[in-house]
């Protein structure tokens, strides 16, 4: 028997609302206990961003010249490419709408980055290292992942699975913006929207009904559980 | 014509096994320097999985690079084997005589080096058991068989195991002459290994059944293993590599290199062991013809590949192939591809001078396993750089030395492995040297004595 | 238990050919004038070609307008292609690899070759029906240069002509010496059969040989792609040009192993032609057959692996949609019922086993050609991005059972009346069969000695 899914987490990314701040980028790597990106890093493309903020110039020279930002994430496909060449199970689907890593059980063959379409994970070359003073700082809800372990955006799972249990504790449901994911809650235009897209009376299933919306590469087909909207273009009288 | 001498039974027996019995000085050097080059390879895996994946120059996108080139490149020398010993011993064709054992440990030892690398480019190497052993290990999860890389282990054992049986069972009468000519510590190990054989019509009835059996089951496994490394890359989503024709296409590159490989083998065994009465220019010649026949059907499944890959005019998958062709460094990479796989040695090898040439052989065989080597980097890493439309992750990608150390080291796997095989069983099957004296007839037409074969 | 050895055991071993030189020529003169049932074959085949001919006047008629119309026209030359022009490829196969068992059957198959006539002239109209090339994917690239007419022409016209070549160069002493015996030395100046002569014609049959084999792939190649693939959104498959052809190989090695049958029988060639050539077309069936499954899978997996909407939508075309049925029945007997007859040695070394199997396949693979060009002619927007809707099964009518039954008739007549004008064994080959194979005692029986003189 199919049930209709009750719960499917899910992103809204404004684009029209960014700014390309990359305030989302600092607190996911706080939030998750991502290493610290140093210039080397960058240097090597070996830059652990969860949620990147890709920038693409439009436009030859100023003042024609325009910035335009795109928050990239996993975008946890309900039909994720990632999925089915892992080896050894360790990227699966929930029945909430995730796309689930799960580390210990990651041998690191990096297939299913070569197969994302989106290029949303990384992977960890060396063994991960903070300054000493930086251990104080590691969220212990999260795991911090050794050398070899594929990693992504997890939606906060933690922050997930700790307003359900609130929720069960105080015997009701979950409210929809009673918790958000690290990028959500520091983006200062409230660009990202995330919420439960299953449900549509949440803020994130209305806004996901907007006539700017679309997904990055629909055609491949992966169902992306991240919704993007239209940059609003205001001289699009000039540019038609 | 052919040269065709005539050898006995004793003389075949006393050249064959001369290099198994005793040892020249010159074992000790050849073998220190092959174990020189292995170490080095030994060395940077051993760097490699205490340090981390970091000490290589993949990168985020581009996952994979020299490891997988090689992997692929030594799977696909491993299907010499197969191609020389099953299908010309199902044809019955005389020339895979002396051929047919060198050909079969090339494939064994590529396979093993090539099954190797998959195992030590994983992240985590000490998890490595999981993937590939078919058992949940009381986790209740099993391997997920819809992964192609499961299937990839799944093949390449088959093939190992295949592969194995058959090069020991044709190996028994080879061990009974050298049982029966050594002493001491030499004739108990022969003996065991000989199981006890004697000689007799019911066994040689036997043998021969099970090698006929053995090369017809072997065939499918043959097809199907580079048919499953392809899937790695064509099942998955990367533009570029999400063709349809990867399973034939590998296939055919690997029978095209490693039948080179296989004539590279043989002159380097002619010069030696001094095979010059066993392993003869009419062998290379038809070695040639056979590589020419191979290269050009490889030439139009890689037609194939580049036609239609630009076929759809998509976008990212004309990105791949601007960059296959006119960016640096792949422009050079490509130039030097075509012209060492195929542009090089196909006009030569239609040359008879050029195929009854044994040099001239050796090095038209080492180009097209330079040019197929390039072939798998050119097809893997720009498609990985420049994955998909998000222009901002694109990439770019320099070898280190610990990738460089792992792919000599790989050759030096592969000849150390070849070369103590030759020193411990006979590398020219002696029992098959004697089948084709006797085999061997003569046919008069008209005033014209032609040499000719008796068939089965 | 030791068997015992000493009784003399039914080895088997290669038929050796025992007849008189002076005998191969006689027989060769019998085959170029056949009587009794070649007479009732030519008319019967005949009126079914000029059937075919009214069944494309009507067609016409019709206007090219209505592209699944044409699906049947498009399917036969497809299967002429498959089968007529494949069953050559055994016999230059054989020849390129020096295998002495082709040499009492290589005329007959290469003749086969010649049907290749009724497939260039059937290529024009099919080729005028094809919508533009302009704006879709296809060979040419939008190249102004890229018109399928002529692209078609020209390839099987090479092919066409590789195999008139083969045939008729390879004819020359064989008509010199049937002349001769019958007293009509008056073209023996053409062909004296000096040292030079015989030289430069096993040279040019080599070179005819590799040129044939060449043009069969890019013919395949070239029409698959045009006549299937590019009128199909969304279908980018590099391995269809070469899954035609390997359809085509295998049943070509049906049509091989049915043509060898009928000659021998009908030609009463049976002192030629042992089972010995059954038995080397049956492996090479067996493994196409194999192979078969091989490309097809490969195809489809890389397909349904990818789960893209586009690639959906190309396999319930192909496979899962509208073409279902036919395509579990055309499986059946392209497929499993060879697969396993195959796998059993007695049909494998048999005539009447190897007919059977080759009957499955040759319908299989009509099955198959109905089944992709009715799915590519009926698509209706060839020009979109993508197959948005996938269309319903093209059921034939009267015109189309018509066209397909007269085309293969067609390729049939043309077979039939050159018999009269080459005889269906190639007598100079067979005259060397008898020089260069021998059955010799050895030991307490006898073998066969095959001598190699390259």
């Amino acid at each position: 028997m199919v049930q209709q899914q009750r719960v499917r987490w899910g992103m809204v990314v404004d684009l029209d609302r960014c700014t390309g701040c990359q305030a989302c980028v600092v607190a996911c790597q706080t939030e998750n206990n991502l290493p610290i990106n140093t210039e080397d890093l960058f240097l090597q493309r070996r830059a652990f961003e969860w949620i990147r903020v890709e920038r693409y110039w439009e436009g030859s020279e100023y003042p024609d010249l325009k910035a335009r930002f795109l928050p990239m994430l996993c975008q946890h496909c309900t039909n994720a490419p990632c999925e089915p060449v892992c080896p050894v199970y360790a990227t699966h689907h929930d029945t909430q709408g995730l796309n689930v890593q799960v580390y210990n059980r990651c041998v690191g063959t990096r297939y299913c980055q070569i197969n994302c379409p989106y290029n949303a994970r990384m992977f960890n070359f060396w063994e991960a290292r903070w300054p000493e003073s930086y251990y104080n700082y590691l969220n212990p809800d999260v795991t911090v992942r050794g050398r070899g372990i594929m990693e992504k955006c997890t939606f906060c799972i933690q922050r997930i699975r700790r307003a359900e249990r609130k929720a069960r504790a105080e015997g009701r449901e979950l409210r929809d913006q009673e918790f958000q994911p690290a990028c959500a809650q520091a983006c200062p235009t409230g660009a990202l929207v995330f919420g439960n897209l299953a449900d549509p009376t949440t803020r994130a299933a209305q806004l996901a009904r907007d006539r700017r919306r679309y997904r990055v590469m629909e055609s491949l087909g992966t169902d992306p559980g991240v919704i993007y909207l239209k940059k609003v273009d205001p001289h699009a009288e000039e540019h038609a | 014509m052919q040269e065709r001498p005539v050898l006995s039974d004793r003389q075949i027996n006393r050249e064959l096994l001369d290099f198994v019995l005793h040892t020249p000085i010159w074992f000790w050097g050849v073998l220190m320097l092959l174990g020189l080059v292995f170490g080095a390879g030994f060395v940077a895996v051993v760097y490699l999985i205490a340090t981390g994946v970091g000490v290589w120059g993949e990168n985020w996108p581009v996952m994979w690079a020299f490891e997988i080139t090689n992997f692929v490149f030594w799977v696909g020398i491993s299907h010499a084997g197969v191609m020389i010993s099953a299908i010309l011993r199902l044809t019955q064709a005389e020339w895979r005589r002396p051929v047919t054992r060198a050909a079969e440990v090339l494939t064994v030892f590529a396979l093993a080096t090539a099954a190797l690398h998959p195992a030590v480019h994983v992240g985590r190497f000490w998890r490595v058991i999981y993937w590939v052993f078919p058992y949940d290990f009381f986790r209740g999860i099993w391997p997920n068989v819809r992964s192609p890389l499961i299937w990839d282990p799944s093949a390449i054992f088959t093939y190992l195991t295949g592969s194995s049986l058959f090069i020991y069972s044709v190996l028994i009468p080879d061990l009974a002459v050298a049982r029966d000519r050594s002493t001491g510590w030499r004739r108990t190990f022969y003996g065991i290994l000989a199981l006890g054989w004697r000689g007799n019509p019911r066994q040689w009835r036997l043998q021969t059944l099970a090698g006929i059996l053995l090369s017809g089951l072997i065939l499918p496994v043959f097809v199907s293993v580079h048919s499953i490394v392809s899937f790695d890359f064509a099942m998955a989503l990367v533009p570029g590599w999400h063709s349809t024709v990867f399973a034939p296409y590998f296939v055919i590159g690997a029978v095209w290199s490693g039948v080179a490989a296989v004539a590279t083998l043989m002159a380097i065994l002619r010069f030696m062991f001094k095979l010059h009465n066993y392993i003869r220019p009419d062998h290379f010649d038809a070695l040639g013809r056979l590589l020419l026949v191979v290269g050009n059907a490889w030439f139009y499944f890689f037609l194939l590949d580049f036609i239609f890959g630009l076929y759809a005019r998509e976008e990212t998958e004309v990105k791949i192939w601007q960059a296959r062709i006119f960016e640096w460094p792949f422009n050079a990479l490509f130039v030097i591809f075509l012209l060492t796989a195929y542009i090089l040695p196909v006009p030569l090898l239609m040359m008879r001078s050029v195929r009854r040439s044994v040099t001239m052989m050796f090095l038209t065989s080492v180009l097209i396993n330079i040019g197929m080597w390039l072939e798998r980097y050119i097809l893997i890493v720009p498609a990985l750089q420049y994955k998909q439309v998000l222009q901002f992750s694109w990439s770019t990608y320099q070898p280190q030395l610990p990738e460089w150390g792992l792919v000599i080291g790989s050759f030096g796997l592969v000849a150390l492995g070849v070369f103590l095989f030759a020193k411990i069983f006979p590398i020219i099957p002696i029992y098959e040297q004697k089948e084709s004296q006797v085999f061997a007839a003569e046919v008069k037409v008209g005033k014209v004595t032609v040499p000719g074969v008796i068939r089965e | 238990m030791p068997r015992n050895t000493h009784r003399a055991v039914h080895h088997y071993r290669p038929h050796v050919i025992t007849v008189p030189p002076a005998q191969v020529v006689a027989d060769g003169r019998r085959l170029m004038r056949p009587g009794g049932a070649y007479g009732l074959a030519v008319a019967f085949f005949g009126l079914l070609f000029l059937l075919g001919v009214v069944g494309f006047i009507l067609r016409l008629s019709g206007g090219t307008e209505h592209r699944a119309g044409w699906a049947y026209f498009a399917a036969t030359i497809a299967f002429i292609l498959s089968t007529f022009q494949a069953a050559p490829v055994v016999a230059v196969a054989g020849r390129l690899a020096k295998g002495h068992w082709r040499r009492p059957v290589a005329r007959a198959l290469e003749m086969c070759s010649l049907a290749g006539l009724v497939s260039v002239l059937m290529v024009i109209p099919a080729a005028l029906v094809l919508p533009p090339t302009f704006g879709r994917p296809s060979l040419y690239f939008d190249s102004p240069l890229g018109i399928p007419l002529v692209w078609n022409l020209v390839i099987l016209g090479a092919l066409f002509l590789a195999g008139l070549g083969l045939v008729f160069l390879s004819a020359r002493p064989d008509r010199a010496m049937v002349e001769a015996s019958e007293g009509d030395l008056s073209g023996a100046g053409a062909w004296p059969g000096t040292t030079r002569q015989w030289r430069v014609l096993e040279k040019g049959m080599t070179l005819l040989s590799a040129f044939y084999l060449m043009a069969y792939v890019g013919a395949h190649t070239v029409f698959s792609t045009d006549f299937v693939m590019s009128q199909v959104p969304g279908w980018h498959s590099a391995i269809f040009p070469a899954l035609h052809g390997i359809d085509g190989l295998q049943a070509g090695c049906a049509t091989a192993i049915l043509v060898m049958a009928l000659v021998r029988r009908f030609g009463r060639l049976e002192a030629y032609i042992s089972v010995d050539p059954f038995w080397g077309v049956s492996k090479l069936m067996l493994a196409l057959t194999l192979l078969w499954m091989y490309f097809h899978y490969a195809e489809f997996l890389t397909l349904w692996y990818g789960r893209t909407p586009r690639e959906i939508a190309v396999l319930t075309l192909l496979y899962g949609g509208p073409y279902l049925g036919l395509f579990i029945v055309e499986f059946l007997f392209v497929w499993l019922i060879p697969f396993i007859m195959l796998l059993i040695f007695p049909v494998r070394r048999s005539i009447g086993g190897n007919v059977v199997v080759a009957l499955s396949i040759l319908f299989g693979l009509l099955l198959d050609r109905i089944r992709l060009y009715s799915a590519a002619f009926s698509v209706e927007d060839v020009f979109e991005h993508m197959l948005e809707t996938v269309p319903g099964p093209y059921i034939p009518d009267l015109v189309d059972i018509m066209i397909l039954a007269g085309g293969i008739s067609g390729a049939v007549l043309v077979y039939l009346l050159a018999v009269r004008l080459v005889p269906l064994l190639a007598l100079w080959e067979v005259r060397q069969a008898l020089l260069l194979s021998r059955a010799i005692p050895y030991l307490r029986t006898e073998a066969t000695v095959v001598a190699k003189p390259e």
